[in-house]
């Protein structure tokens, strides 16, 4: 096809990118997957114990279904209401209505800061003594109100769910961009065979959308299966072990110097996010041709 | 399908590729204690470095950088920043120590990832048992400090025979720096409020169920008396909770164990907790759950509590006047804990340098310990954070200098004591100590578990990661 | 029409609502940051009674603030470069040229954004450490530039992919050789792919806190994330200097923002699309 210079060219192209794949995900991914099978604190040599690690994470206490249970929860939270809301703040602004240049600006803010700041704003908010939220229940009536909120439950997993629940801004962009992507003489032909702005919503915007939703969907679930900082640096997965999630695990392991446990925590975060990006791809139908 | 083992083909071929341009750096890693070779000039190394002086003749200046947590506001600061500095002009031009500051919370944790690469700093405090017994202490890591004491009997002879014991190896080698200055942890208590409350008897001499109604006394009258704490490592709630283990039959020989210990389902233990959970729920602030030492140290100093279980190196506090209001020190009382007993170790690792440095900085290293060790220092320290040398007599200006609270707490060791107890840190699994106790508090203080789920869940933690 | 009136409340209330979740928290902070420690413990709502600037010289002056700022935007900076000159080489042969395993590597390369970043935090810690890199700004500038790989390819292959093929011809008659029709005739023409890649690599690689937290040690190569967890410890009980670092440190992401607001709007959503 092309001479054998253009061929050393494409080569020599692509090797810093493969070498950065190679060395920054091939190699840690096989590592994370084998090393989950042994038993090594860093300083020995791993020591092959089979499914050890993988029994030890799943049944040892009840962590493990702690975390899964949370993780059900936040991923169903995160696809029901994180989304649906920005899908609701995309359909408004879709509209042009007044101000909606401000909203899009400012509902950025909150993921234009890293989320270790945000965590840490946030639980200044919840705190008992200084914080928003109790004092402005206590202002309005509710004198004895000290909820202390990342240290009782339910209201740890709320006040965690909180910290992210409505920030939805990347998926609100995304679906406000195929709304805009939508041609015009689609919605003038409904309008003019007498569809009121309901219909139209429902049976051509939506469905039209919906590549954008899904998109959304698994954006949102892949990141509560890897959050961490929004728990490590609010309850640290209190009280007790009830607001524990996956990455949680994984570093207690490292933290532990249990490092094949904690690849393990690891590889299971790596299957999930795979299962997740399958599942959604098939239920929304969005194969996407890949060249 | 054929694509997929194409493309494997091709990484695999990469993989070779990179291993053996990799290859060249590992051979230059090993045992680095000159500045690092990233290459960027803005790097540092947590190693000890030489840096030069000038011109060609002129003795080099032995740098050490050095990082520990007793640095910003860090409560250790206030004694350990100046002295390093004392040690710094007693040696200038000849060495000098960098302290770079790392946060409590953090610091056995880089400390254990130094080892790992092999690139610990010159002078280390402290180290978990498990970390000092299976990797330090097993692969040799450590300078055996025995023949340099040998050669300082001075220093040597002040030390106490308990700590040499647990600092020597198997074959006769020390490890780390025995402790010479013994420091009992005890509580301080506000004398208005106890008075107000009619309370007279000395806390030294009650019994916890008079403790007890010492504490609902304090709150008739009035006053929040205890400043627990959840967060980090619950430190004041673990020293009361120790006190109160202490005193069951059979806590005392628990809390002195040599070893970890990673089951607290006995009875004892269980009364220990039933005991903590009514205290917190009825004696203790609002903001204690999630409370961190900070909160908990501002709730006594502004008056909120009648009660705080801590350490000498808080004394500097009641008179500083940025936490607390004016003449508050004359207010303090200390004791140490009812039953008699008091927290106090000789077991643990302090100060020890590891084996790799080069010759001048094992020199810089010995010197520094030499000098915090040397009965001048040995009496700053006593009088900024407590404590008393068996051995040493001090000085009459010592004396006259102590200050009235410390002579307070001696006083009450002389009188009272009876009983002697390592702290429940120190024979908790480092993750027990920090995060899980603090953790598992609220479930317990609101009632969510009973004492018992409460003991059974921190059992659990504790042998998750026991080797 | 009532329902329609209805609607209309509804929308402004949730434009509203938006709006309020995602400055207020904000604008507390800041505006607690001017208060005294009694004030704050006194009531969360007031405002400041004077603009006291001290807590922020105090944190600026003495807590290093400046060396964490500059390696923040050192090492994202630096890395955004590298990583854009990196995935430009390999966005634009994907683009333009087909070869045997063009659609196998694309394949894995699409697959890397599966991977949770933390998943991977142990073999990443090792390989820092035996390239005896750890605790330096080179190393989070590889780590860093190795997370956009899948983004940026993303994002560069369809921008070079609207460049003309008759442009490329036209340069080949030309005599121009492969490296000249890239660097000369395409890259400038993919400017806006450039720069949409590099501003959402740049804001996440200044935000970035785990691999910051693990891989480096010293005050000398903090970043401000790290730096915020130091400060939660130093300032534990005094609110009003933690609010002010906290400000510091949230403020120049805000500005950088608000400075290339636009692009940032583009190019977010577009990468939807493509994803």
């Amino acid at each position: 096809m092309y001479n054998w210079k253009t061929k050393l060219w494409i080569a020599a192209f692509l090797a810093p990118a493969l070498a950065v794949f190679v060395l920054f995900y091939l190699v840690p991914i096989v590592t994370v997957f084998v090393t989950g099978f042994t038993k090594w604190n860093g300083f020995n040599s791993p020591e092959f114990i089979g499914f050890d690690n993988y029994i030890k994470l799943f049944t040892y206490n009840n962590t493990f279904a702690i975390s899964l249970r949370n993780l059900f929860l936040w991923s169903l939270i995160a696809a029901t209401l994180h989304v649906g809301f920005g899908t609701l703040v995309a359909f408004i602004l879709f509209k042009r209505p007044c101000g909606w240049r401000l909203v899009r600006g400012t509902f950025m803010i909150p993921n234009v800061i890293s989320v270790a700041a945000w965590a840490m704003i946030y639980k200044f908010i919840f705190n008992d003594d200084i914080g928003i939220i109790n004092n402005f229940m206590r202002n309005i009536g509710f004198s004895d109100f000290h909820v202390k909120w990342f240290y009782e439950m339910p209201a740890a997993f709320f006040a965690v769910t909180f910290t992210w629940l409505f920030y939805a801004v990347i998926v609100m962009l995304i679906v406000l961009n195929d709304l805009m992507a939508i041609p015009k003489d689609i919605h003038e032909a409904a309008l003019l065979d007498g569809a009121n702005e309901w219909q139209v919503t429902r049976y051509i915007n939506l469905p039209l959308v919906k590549k954008a939703i899904g998109t959304g969907i698994i954006l949102s679930v892949t990141s509560r299966i890897a959050m961490f900082e929004e728990v490590a640096l609010t309850t640290r997965g209190g009280p007790g072990n009830e607001t524990y999630n996956i990455p949680l695990m994984l570093y207690n392991g490292i933290v532990n110097s249990e490092y094949g446990y904690a690849n393990a925590a690891g590889t299971i975060m790596i299957l999930l996010g795979v299962a997740v990006m399958a599942l959604i791809n098939r239920l929304f139908r969005m194969n996407e041709r890949l060249y | 399908m054929k694509r997929i083992l194409k493309a494997l083909l091709l990484l695999m071929c990469s993989l070779v590729l990179v291993l053996a341009a990799c290859s060249n750096d590992k051979g230059t890693n090993s045992n680095n204690s000159s500045t690092s070779t990233g290459g960027s000039s803005s790097n540092t190394s947590n190693n000890s470095n030489t840096s030069n002086s000038g011109g060609g003749d002129a003795k080099q200046e032995v740098v050490l950088n050095i990082p520990h947590y007793k640095s910003g506001e860090n409560v250790g600061a206030k004694f350990f920043l100046p002295q390093v500095e004392r040690f710094n002009q007693k040696y200038a031009g000849q060495y000098k120590i960098v302290i770079e500051e790392i946060p409590q919370d953090d610091y056995m944790q880089k400390i254990k990832l130094l080892a790992q690469q092999n690139k610990l700093p010159a002078l280390i405090e402290g180290g978990d048992k498990v970390f000092m017994e299976e990797v330090i202490i097993a692969n040799n890591l450590f300078y055996d400090l025995k023949p340099w004491l040998d050669s300082k009997p001075e220093i040597k002879n002040l030390m106490m025979e308990a700590s040499i014991d647990y600092n020597t190896t198997a074959d006769g080698k020390i490890v780390s720096m025995p402790l010479i200055v013994q420091r009992p942890i005890g509580l301080y208590y506000n004398k208005e409020m106890f008075a107000a409350a009619g309370i007279t008897k000395p806390i030294s001499q009650m019994t916890f169920d008079e403790f007890d109604a010492a504490l609902e006394a304090l709150k008739q009258a009035g006053y929040t008396p205890l400043a627990l704490m959840t967060g980090e490592n619950a430190w004041t709630t673990m020293l009361l909770t120790s006190a109160l283990l202490a005193n069951e039959p059979g806590g005392a020989e628990i809390l002195n164990s040599k070893d970890y210990v990673y089951d607290y389902t006995d009875p004892m233990w269980i009364r220990t907790f039933e005991r903590l959970q009514k205290w917190f729920q009825n004696y203790t602030t609002d903001n204690a759950i999630g409370a961190v030492y900070a909160d908990a140290a501002n709730n006594f100093l502004s008056e909120r509590t009648a009660l705080i279980f801590n350490g000498t190196w808080m004394i500097g506090d009641f008179s500083d006047t940025s936490k607390t209001s004016e003449g508050f020190k004359d207010k303090v009382g200390t004791s140490i804990y009812p039953g008699g007993a008091a927290i106090s170790s000789s077991a643990g690792y302090t100060w020890w340098i590891p084996s790799n440095l080069k010759q001048e900085e094992i020199d810089a290293a010995l010197a520094f310990l030499e000098f915090i060790n040397s009965p001048e220092e040995l009496e700053a320290y006593m009088l900024a954070e407590g404590g008393n040398v068996p051995k040493l007599d001090t000085t009459p200006e010592f004396e006259a200098q102590l200050d009235p609270i410390l002579a307070e707490l001696n006083s009450s060791l002389q009188n009272d004591l009876k009983i002697t107890v390592q702290s429940l840190e120190q024979i908790w699994p480092p993750q027990i100590a920090n995060p899980e106790f603090g953790k598992y508090l609220p479930l317990l203080a609101d009632g969510t578990i009973t004492p018992q789920k409460f003991a059974e869940e921190l059992t659990n933690m504790a042998q998750q990661f026991k080797n | 029409m009532l329902s329609k009136w209805i609607r209309t409340i509804f929308a402004y209330a949730v434009m509203a609502f938006t709006v309020a979740i995602s400055t207020f928290p904000i604008l507390w902070i800041i505006m607690s940051s001017f208060k005294t420690n009694k004030e704050i413990l006194g009531d969360p709502f007031s405002l400041p009674v004077s603009i006291d600037f001290s807590a922020y010289l105090d944190v600026l002056q003495n807590y290093n603030f400046a060396t964490y700022f500059l390696n923040s935007l050192m090492i994202a900076g630096i890395a955004t470069l590298l990583a854009l000159f990196i995935y430009a080489l390999a966005a634009y042969v994907f683009a333009k040229f087909d070869f045997r395993l063009k659609s196998a590597l694309y394949i894995l390369f699409t697959v890397t954004l599966l991977v949770p970043g933390h998943a991977k935090a142990q073999p990443i810690f090792s390989l820092i450490m035996d390239m005896d890199l750890y605790d330096t700004k080179t190393a989070l500038v590889l780590v860093y530039t190795s997370f956009g790989l899948a983004l940026a390819l993303f994002i560069l292959r369809a921008t070079f992919m609207t460049v003309p093929k008759d442009l490329d011809e036209a340069a080949l008659i030309d005599g121009a050789g492969f490296w000249r029709i890239f660097w000369s005739v395409n890259l400038p023409l993919v400017r806006s792919g450039l720069a949409t890649a590099g501003i959402l690599m740049f804001l996440s690689y200044w935000n970035e806190y785990f691999y910051a937290l693990i891989l480096t040690t010293g005050a000398a190569n903090r970043t401000l994330p790290v730096a915020l967890a130091f400060f939660d410890e130093a300032f534990s009980y005094n609110y009003t200097r933690m609010f002010a670092a906290l400000t510091l440190v949230v403020l120049p992401g805000i500005i950088i923002y608000l400075l290339v607001q636009e692009q940032v709007q583009k190019s977010v959503a577009s990468t939807g699309i493509k994803g």
